[in-house]
């Protein structure tokens, strides 16, 4: 009986030790494969930070009026932005490689199912970054204007703008990765539907009279200047 | 040899008739017809008298009046020698029209521009259609300094009163002379004189369809290559200028954004040219006179008013103007908000520094307004019972400061980051 439990004993260890030897080379290949990113990664990062700087990448953003991007970015450069996102995206690639060469079922069928769903995510965050910057850039507008017309409820009508397109970002990335399906269809026409409805419910019975005086206002105020301003600014 | 645009063939035909003039007086049209006669006879009548025996025309460029305009200019030609040519008036610009900033400016003074050069002018003065009063003496003293050879560029010299042409007064005025080192006192007047060297390097130059020509701001392309092309400049005193027709109250903030937006434009231009220049040289002034306040355009300036927009620009765009300003100007104009109405004062330094800080960020200059709207409000306080010449003082000790504070804008100029808020 000794003899049979020690046979069972030996396979058993002989299995796990194969089953070991066979995995081993793939967690050596998934640590090469990290360091090898790491390493590319860096130097990649710091190509497209020599380049970045030497087209003056942030003060050409910054005339473009898109600052914006600055305020989000690490020591507010929007050149090291881009070449941590280089970094990263390097190393995620090396990772992912790296799993894959482990051989393990599982972890390969995951790693294929990020990959495949990747294509998704960058999409997504790249409709993000572009509602964000847009949602910023067209809020600024509206206040600059809407201060320049002397309207004393600039800051309100600024932030609402940026909302509405904030949470039309929002949607349509997570649309996009298709979280919440048909619900966050519903929900975002509910909203939206809701917020224009009571706006123009506000308008039409409760400021009626208010907004017909202000338009009175402003039109007198224009006529009054058209009247007597010198106007002639230059 | 300057490329040339195409002219009407009608146009063509006149130009070879007429052949060759020495002198010549522009003006550009579109339905000013209840201006355009006075013009060209006082064009007419100054010509003869000033310059008798001189090859001279007028030339007159229109963007397709249907008030008459261009029958009103042949019944004002007399024995002159009238030249008229279209020019296409874009639909759609900003603002249509004339003047500084219309949509029309750039393709008229082409054609005025490209008839001089063919009749081999050796000066042209441009008259803005729409202004009132004009007489044989301006185109005298227009052409004179150029017929003379004293000077390539010569500018207009308005009276006018202190609240009229506040941009001109608290920033294209100061801001050009400290610059580029001449006081030319009305660089983007409407009225101008050039020589044939200016124009035919207007000519050779790309500026005609540049971010110059888009804005409608070609006059101060024009004084500016004069400033800093090497060409010799001059003043005109043409007195009280009054203009017909203000149709409707312009979009300050537009106007505000065109004429900075241009004036920032040359100065990044030349920038190579004005960090070499200090101090300031007074430009000669031909047919001086007394700076008598009599006839001069009335004018008044809402004091509460602007204010008020400054206040609720001071409220609102404190993120917007701290992308552009130092934390110290923030800061006071802050306390410049809290001031009452009658203690409301802005400091010179403030603005200067404002205004140059403003320079180098040309993208958010709709957030100058309210900004300008302080300016004037406090300005409007400081002289409300002053005259022309009192005002005149105020104006210069405000050049003087923007000239003190030129390093300022040096140094911003070239070491951005240094100053980043």
């Amino acid at each position: 009986m000794w003899d049979r439990v020690n046979d069972a004993l030996r396979e058993s260890v002989g299995r796990v030790l194969t089953t070991l030897a066979s995995f081993l080379p793939g967690v050596v290949a998934l640590l090469v494969s990290v360091l090898v990113a790491a390493g590319l990664g860096w130097i990649l990062a710091r190509l497209a930070e020599r380049v970045l700087r030497w087209f003056r990448f942030d003060q050409r953003l910054d005339r473009w009026g898109l600052e914006t991007l600055a305020e989000w970015s690490p020591s507010r450069s929007p050149t090291r932005l881009v070449a941590r996102l280089v970094y990263w995206s390097v190393m995620l690639f090396g990772a992912l490689v790296g799993l894959a060469a482990l051989d393990a079922t599982l972890v390969s069928t995951m790693a294929g199912r990020l990959l495949t769903y990747l294509p998704n995510v960058f999409v997504a965050a790249l409709l993000v970054a572009v509602g964000v910057v847009l949602a910023r850039f067209l809020a600024r507008g509206v206040l600059i204007g809407a201060v320049n017309l002397q309207l004393q409820s600039a800051r309100l009508i600024s932030l609402g703008v940026k909302w509405m397109v904030l949470v039309l970002t929002a949607a349509m990335a997570l649309n996009h990765l298709s979280i919440g399906g048909d619900i966050l269809k519903l929900a975002f026409a509910i909203l939206f539907g809701g917020i224009v409805l009571a706006l123009a419910l506000a308008v039409g019975l409760g400021s009626k009279d208010m907004v017909s005086r202000t338009w009175q206002r402003q039109a007198e105020r224009q006529a009054d200047e058209t009247a007597r301003t010198p106007a002639r600014h230059l | 040899m300057p490329e040339l645009g195409a002219l009407a063939p009608e146009t063509e035909r006149l130009v070879k008739l007429i052949g060759s003039a020495d002198l010549a007086v522009g003006v550009a049209t579109y339905n000013n017809a209840a201006t355009v006669g006075p013009i060209v006879a006082a064009a007419e009548a100054g010509l003869r008298r000033f310059f008798p025996g001189v090859r001279s025309a007028i030339l007159h460029a229109d963007g397709g009046s249907r008030d008459g305009s261009t029958e009103r200019a042949l019944q004002a030609a007399r024995d002159g020698l009238l030249l008229q040519a279209p020019f296409p008036l874009e639909s759609g610009g900003p603002v249509p029209g004339l003047g500084p900033g219309g949509s029309g400016r750039t393709a008229a003074l082409r054609v005025l521009f490209d008839l001089a050069h063919r009749l081999g002018v050796r000066g042209l003065a441009v008259v803005e259609a729409d202004a009132l009063g004009v007489s044989g003496d301006w185109i005298g003293r227009l052409l004179g300094p150029v017929f003379e050879e004293e000077a390539d560029f010569v500018a207009p010299y308005y009276v006018r009163h202190p609240f009229v042409g506040a941009i001109t007064d608290s920033i294209v005025y100061p801001f050009t002379r400290a610059l580029y080192g001449q006081r030319v006192r009305y660089p983007v007047g409407g009225e101008f004189a050039c020589s044939a060297r200016l124009l035919e390097r207007a000519l050779e130059r790309e500026v005609w369809h540049g971010d110059l020509a888009r804005l409608g701001m070609l006059d101060l392309w024009i004084v500016t290559e004069a400033l800093c092309g090497g060409f010799r400049l001059a003043q005109a005193f043409l007195g009280v200028k009054a203009q017909a027709g203000a149709e409707r109250a312009p979009d300050l903030s537009a106007v505000l954004t065109r004429v900075l937006g241009a004036l920032f434009f040359e100065a990044e231009r030349n920038a190579a040219v004005w960090q070499k220049v200090r101090g300031s040289e007074p430009v000669p002034l031909r047919g001086g006179g007394g700076l008598e306040p009599g006839g001069a355009e009335p004018a008044t300036v809402d004091v509460r008013r602007n204010l008020d927009a400054f206040r609720l620009g001071q409220k609102n765009l404190q993120e917007v103007w701290g992308v552009v300003l130092p934390p110290l100007t923030l800061l006071e104009l802050r306390k410049l908000a809290a001031r009452s109405d009658e203690e409301f004062r802005f400091p010179d330094p403030l603005w200067v520094r404002i205004v140059y800080d403003f320079a180098l960020a040309h993208h958010l200059l709709g957030a100058f307004t309210p900004l300008y709207l302080g300016w004037l409000g406090s300005f409007a306080l400081e002289m409300r019972d002053a005259g022309p010449e009192e005002a005149e003082r105020r104006i210069e000790a405000l050049c003087l400061r923007y000239e003190s504070e030129k390093p300022y804008l040096i140094s911003r100029w070239r070491w951005p980051d240094r100053f980043s808020p």
